[in-house]
């Protein structure tokens, strides 16, 4: 299979939906896009950030459900969905966006121009969507990023990735754990420095003086990170696969 | 203008009162289907449409050019034209090929050569008929004009540009332009160097149609190319990738707006990008207005 990856970046108020995640740097967002139809998608989209971004956005997308779908600067088309998953820090949500009658957004033209099949993953973080297309061939890119380029609005930029053998399958499903921005940057500060090799290459001390918090602060701070990412690995799998949960009762 | 007979641009409503003659064989009325994309024709055309390929039939497959007269004047005979033909073109993707091919015919001189506003799309979204049936007209003779040099540049005219008062559009992509983008994804199109020829201003090809797929208001199209700088009163050149796209630039200037100079320079980036010595500019270039409009 190959791979085509771009990215779509936002102008501060040119969508709704980018702009919490332009404001609020801990929101990512990890989708899986299949298109149908060249004006039919459906979507699957993890969102992980601050609770009441999140509560805005389950929100949004209540009152409009083909909220940001669109790249053009029209956009109508019918957009219904469900919440699969909500907790604290996390939404998982399901849409289904048809009828798409007047503009495009990235699957539709992917829709339009790709062999069927076609599968698109996306991440958002701060105010760029990036886009991964998988597909079968990619006879057809050239036309679909005219096409797609040429649609943008004002306020929206393409910008390349590449074409290649496609590579893996959301290995980077942990990228998109969100936690506090403390422990956030607790967490990179001390993987550049280099806290997590063998032997490490600097003592919490030095990290905490780079950072000017207390030894004690900084070790919480790792320790709630790495909670956080232990947690989701070893969750990660767990019984969803298993056995029905209703058998469990008899 | 065009020396014709009739206005450049057609509408679908006039196309569906016309079906019956197109689907005669009479020359006196043909119409052409030129898509990016040839399944789409196989998929459904307008009934009396026969399809050109672009890649096989416009361009010259041994030289990097358009296609010599004999070619050209052969392949619009297989489609039943005459040079007193009315030639109706149309195509999918906003009408990028269908428009080249309409440069192509006021190239070579034809007389009266016209477009379906808003191409393919435009007719299967209002379920105009549709048909599968591929017609067989007789085999014309067609004798093209003396190719009109005044519509097309050369590396040779834009290098004399560049010391004048010519305005160079560039109607690519904003990261073409830029020069962040050097090979296309997709297109056997790349260059040595990125950028845009010094000079030229960015006007991205689809700004000229709604999103619907129809060609926007003419005071609207004007506004949009004036407020780039681009006037009617200037030498104009318009390039892309190649010159096809280019040319939908090209017929907007030169056919609906009425602008006097407009030429489409043929080759565009593709050999501007891979000549040696030839200048570049990169980067975002800012327009400096001259004069300051009322109330902005």
């Amino acid at each position: 299979m190959r791979e085509f990856t771009f990215g779509v970046e936002y102008d501060r108020g040119a969508d709704p939906v980018m702009d919490a995640f332009d404001a609020h740097t801990a929101l990512v967002g990890h989708s899986i896009d299949a298109p149908l139809t060249a004006r039919s998608f459906w979507r699957i989209e993890r969102f992980a950030g601050p609770q009441s971004v999140l509560d805005d956005i389950e929100l949004r997308y209540e009152r409009d459900g083909a909220a940001g779908e669109g790249v053009t600067g029209q956009f109508e088309a019918t957009g219904r969905g469900d919440v699969l998953e909500r907790t604290a820090e996390e939404l998982v949500r399901y849409s289904y966006v048809s009828d798409v009658s007047v503009g495009e957004t990235v699957q539709t033209v992917a829709g339009k121009h790709l062999a069927d099949g076609v599968v698109l993953e996306s991440r958002r973080r701060d105010a760029t969507r990036w886009w991964r297309v998988l597909l079968r061939s990619d006879a057809r890119v050239g036309v679909f990023y005219d096409d797609l380029s040429a649609r943008l609005r004002d306020g929206l930029a393409f910008r390349m990735g590449h074409v290649g053998d496609a590579n893996g399958w959301q290995r980077d499903a942990l990228s998109s754990v969100s936690m506090p921005e403390a422990q956030e940057v607790a967490l990179r500060t001390a993987t550049e420095a280099g806290y997590y090799e063998t032997p490490r290459r600097v003592t919490l001390d030095e990290i905490a003086d780079d950072l000017d918090v207390p030894r004690s602060t900084l070790s919480y701070r790792l320790r709630r990170a790495e909670i956080r990412l232990v947690e989701r690995y070893v969750d990660a799998g767990g019984d969803r696969w298993g056995d029905d949960p209703m058998s469990a009762r008899n | 203008m065009t020396d014709r007979t009739g206005a450049p641009l057609v509408s679908a409503g006039w196309v569906v009162d016309h079906l019956e003659e197109f689907q005669r064989d009479d020359p006196s009325l043909r119409l052409i289907e030129v898509d990016i994309d040839p399944q789409n024709y196989e998929e459904g055309h307008i009934p009396g449409a026969t399809a050109v390929d672009w890649r096989e039939d416009l361009q010259d497959s041994t030289v990097f050019d358009v296609p010599a007269r004999p070619s050209f004047e052969h392949l619009l005979g297989e489609h039943g034209v005459t040079a007193d033909s009315t030639v109706v073109l149309y195509g999918d993707m906003m009408n990028w090929f269908a428009a080249y091919a309409y440069w192509l015919l006021a190239y070579y001189g034809h007389g009266d050569v016209r477009l379906l506003d808003g191409g393919r799309d435009v007719w299967t979204d209002r379920d105009a008929p549709l048909t599968k049936a591929v017609p067989s007209f007789e085999e014309r003779s067609y004798d093209a004009a003396s190719t009109r040099e005044s519509i097309r540049a050369d590396r040779p005219d834009v290098e004399a540009a560049l010391d004048g008062d010519v305005t160079l559009v560039d109607v690519r992509t904003p990261a073409e332009y830029r020069g962040e983008i050097l090979a296309p994804p997709g297109w056997n199109e790349g260059v040595q160097r990125g950028g845009h020829i010094p000079g030229a201003i960015n006007v991205p090809w689809s700004n000229v149609v709604d999103d619907v797929g129809l060609f926007k208001a003419r005071s609207n199209l004007r506004e949009i190319y004036e407020s780039a700088g681009v006037d009617s009163d200037s030498e104009t050149i318009t390039y892309c990738r190649i010159g096809e796209r280019s040319a939908l630039t090209w017929f907007v200037l030169y056919e609906l707006l009425g602008y006097d100079d407009v030429q489409n320079y043929y080759g565009s980036w593709v050999e501007w990008g891979n000549t040696v010595g030839a200048p570049i500019e990169r980067g975002q270039r800012v327009n400096v207005r001259t004069d300051d409009v009322d109330g902005e």
